[in-house]
């Protein structure tokens, strides 16, 4: 009698087994070379981390090696990723920019333009909170899967991809290297979206001048540092222009999600782009978008998820008037009514922010220069 | 043959789980409350003469332990009562947050007790020493000028020339002498067949009283001088005053 009450349990059991060895990664069976005769010997990396930095978070399923950054590495710069072998993700994301586009708004392959401007890609294994303005893909495993099939931005398919990939002996190899697969045949879009999240958790900027003076290896100008202590709110006799609150330290962003008061509107349904509230349907989180690094920022012009604004100046302008009403601005945003004088100050101190040196690191540049 | 593996697999489970049988569930329920009312964020709130809104009330509970004599039982060491993102509607609001304990050691405790901001040990750290899933992790809520994290955040808006709610304000408080602790004197049963708990309201009008009076949040809009801790400590005690549980 007991044993009967089991089974149906037994069953659940057998058939959830079942559904998970149905889910196979999808790869192409069409072709299948053996690639046991080249050496698998992963080598883990260790990333040279700032000591200032937080811990970098790693999943169990995806440790960073040297061959596996290096795969994300190509497949990063690789234009075989879109319909037409014009664009890869470095075309969004360029290195000398920060690894953005520096355009408002980007554009993929068909010259379709988004609505929303392409995001700094330095430090953002730190990125717990979500990825994107909105916070709506939760991994760099996951998002990585995502620009190929994206029709405004690579427009291709995977099953496009993976044959391109197994058919070629520079993929070949670099993907037996990276993960120890044996045939062709097991190359998928989860090992390439895991080797471009390899790589992408290496792309770490942490040697700026404010880097600098934090580790006592440089001193500020006085505008410099009029600008670091009216931006972390460090003396009660200077200016509190509360910037940290939001962009603290060290990676410059608490990665949390804010309305900045960019639009004027008197009723949350009113934001051009909902945002954070458009992903998870809290009317309250409307018009509230990540908080982005600050790192780079002179680089990365123009500003704001939409790239409204040209300039730092611009930018400045709108936190001196402390942003314009929405209901639910955040607190923190202060009408700060800066000077002349002030202004250029936080702008000196934002200028500090700047480090390209991961430009000269070999598994950072692009492979095929 | 099959069947009988699943079968010793499944007693084997049961057979884990109710080995605790020293242990109990408990859970700490914190909801936010103004004027006697479940306080939902961004809703106009008459105030003394004008209205204000409230957008942000989080804090940091630490040592969340119960008492039995002279024994204590920490069921945490850090939590974050987060207001802000949880009090989105009124159905939210009456709900609460809740912190639950698993395997606590069953007995009959005194009661329970915990701080208001993160304790001296931790406070001296910084944020990039915790994992991202501690709340301490949180960079946002670390001030360098003052070398502490804040332990509290309150703000939202006041009612301006123009008829909005649209002029900010908040308060800060954190560093270690402004710690605070708030004792549940009450008997506390741990049991392994059912799981209890303690709700404690947050009365967020108390926060903002002075004497008997409650200051005036207009011409005092920011807290933000690291070196005058008097008005924040006003607020923390007031953080304490604050609490009802049942
Ligand atoms: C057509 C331009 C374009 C291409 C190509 C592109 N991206 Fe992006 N990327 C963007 C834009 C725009 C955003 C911000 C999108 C949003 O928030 O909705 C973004 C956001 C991201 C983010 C999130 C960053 C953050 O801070 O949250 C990551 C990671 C990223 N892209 C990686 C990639 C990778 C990897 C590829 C190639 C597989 C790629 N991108 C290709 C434009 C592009
Ligand atoms: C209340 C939180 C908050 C405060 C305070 C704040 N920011 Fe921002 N900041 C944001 C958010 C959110 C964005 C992105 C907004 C968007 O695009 O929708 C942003 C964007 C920016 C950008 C553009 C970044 C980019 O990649 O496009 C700059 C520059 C900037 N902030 C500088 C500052 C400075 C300087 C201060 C202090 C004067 C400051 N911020 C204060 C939240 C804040």
């Amino acid at each position: 009698m007991k044993r009967i009450t089991y089974i149906p349990i037994a069953s659940i059991l057998t058939i959830s087994l079942f559904i998970t060895s149905c889910s196979e990664p999808i790869t192409t069976d069409s072709f299948s070379t053996s690639l046991t005769d080249i050496v698998y010997d992963p080598v883990e990396f260790t990333p040279n981390l700032p000591s200032s930095f937080p811990i970098l978070e790693v999943p169990e399923d995806n440790p960073l090696t040297v061959d596996g950054i290096k795969l994300g590495q190509h497949l990063f710069f690789d234009p075989v990723l879109s319909a037409d072998s014009t664009m890869s993700c470095a075309s969004c994301h360029l290195p000398e920019a920060s690894f953005t586009d520096q355009l408002a708004v980007s554009t993929g392959i068909d010259g379709i333009a988004g609505t929303r401007s392409s995001m700094s890609l330095v430090n953002i294994g730190f990125a717990y909170t979500g990825l994107f303005w909105d916070g709506s893909v939760q991994t760099l495993e996951e998002q990585a899967l995502l620009p190929v099939e994206d029709p405004i931005e690579l427009h291709n398919s995977w099953m496009n991809v993976v044959p391109k990939l197994g058919s070629s002996p520079l993929y070949q190899e670099l993907f037996r290297k990276a993960f120890g697969i044996e045939s062709t045949s097991e190359i998928s879009k989860e090992l390439a979206a895991k080797a471009i999240a390899q790589y992408e958790r290496v792309l770490i900027s942490g040697n700026s001048k404010y880097d600098k003076e934090e580790r006592g290896e440089y001193f500020y100008s006085e505008e410099e540092n009029e600008g670091f202590v009216m931006f972390f709110d460090e003396d009660p006799d200077i200016l509190d222009a509360e910037c940290f609150h939001c962009h603290s330290a060290p990676l410059l962003t608490d990665n949390s999600f804010r309305n900045n008061g960019l639009d004027a509107v008197s009723d949350l349904a009113d934001f051009a782009d909902l945002g954070r509230g458009g992903f998870n349907e809290i009317s309250l989180d409307n018009g509230k978008f990540r908080v982005p690094t600050l790192r780079n920022i002179a680089l990365t012009a123009p500003y704001m998820h939409d790239g409204r604004f040209q300039t730092l100046e611009e930018v400045l302008d709108h936190y001196s008037m402390g942003g314009h009403f929405s209901p639910n601005r955040d607190p923190e945003m202060v009408k700060l009514d800066l000077t002349e004088d002030q202004k250029q100050n936080l702008i000196a101190f934002l200028h500090t922010l700047t480090d390209t040196s991961y430009l000269s690191l070999e598994h950072i540049q692009n492979p095929f220069n | 043959m099959k069947m009988k593996k699943y079968f010793f697999i499944l007693m084997g489970m049961l057979l884990l789980t109710s080995c605790k049988d020293d242990t109990g569930d408990f859970t700490l329920n914190f909801k936010a409350l103004y004027d006697g009312e479940p306080l939902v964020m961004l809703e106009a709130l008459e105030y003394t003469n004008y209205d204000i809104n409230i957008l942000e009330s989080d804090f940091y509970i630490s040592d969340i332990t119960l008492i039995k004599g002279d024994e204590r039982v920490e069921l945490a060491a850090i939590d974050f009562v987060d207001f802000s993102s949880n009090n989105f509607s009124i159905d939210r609001a009456e709900e609460g947050i809740d912190f639950n304990y698993l395997e606590v050691p069953v007995g009959t405790y005194d009661g329970l007790e915990f701080s208001i901001g993160v304790q001296p040990e931790e406070n001296g750290m910084l944020p990039n020493a915790f994992e991202s899933n501690n709340p301490l992790s949180n960079s946002g809520n670390y001030w360098s000028a003052w070398d502490s994290y804040i332990f509290a955040k309150l703000a939202g808006n006041y009612r301006g020339d123009d008829g909005n709610l649209s002029e900010t304000w908040f308060f800060h408080t954190g560093t270690d002498p402004l710690l605070r602790t708030f004792t549940v004197d009450k008997e506390i049963i741990i049991d392994p067949s059912e799981s209890s708990s303690v709700s404690i309201s947050m009365e967020h009008k108390v926060l903002f009283q002075d004497g008997g009076d409650y200051f005036d949040i207009e011409t005092n809009s920011i807290n933000h001088d690291p070196t005058n801790l008097a008005p924040l400590e006003m607020i923390v005690n007031n953080y304490i005053s604050s609490f009802t549980f049942d």
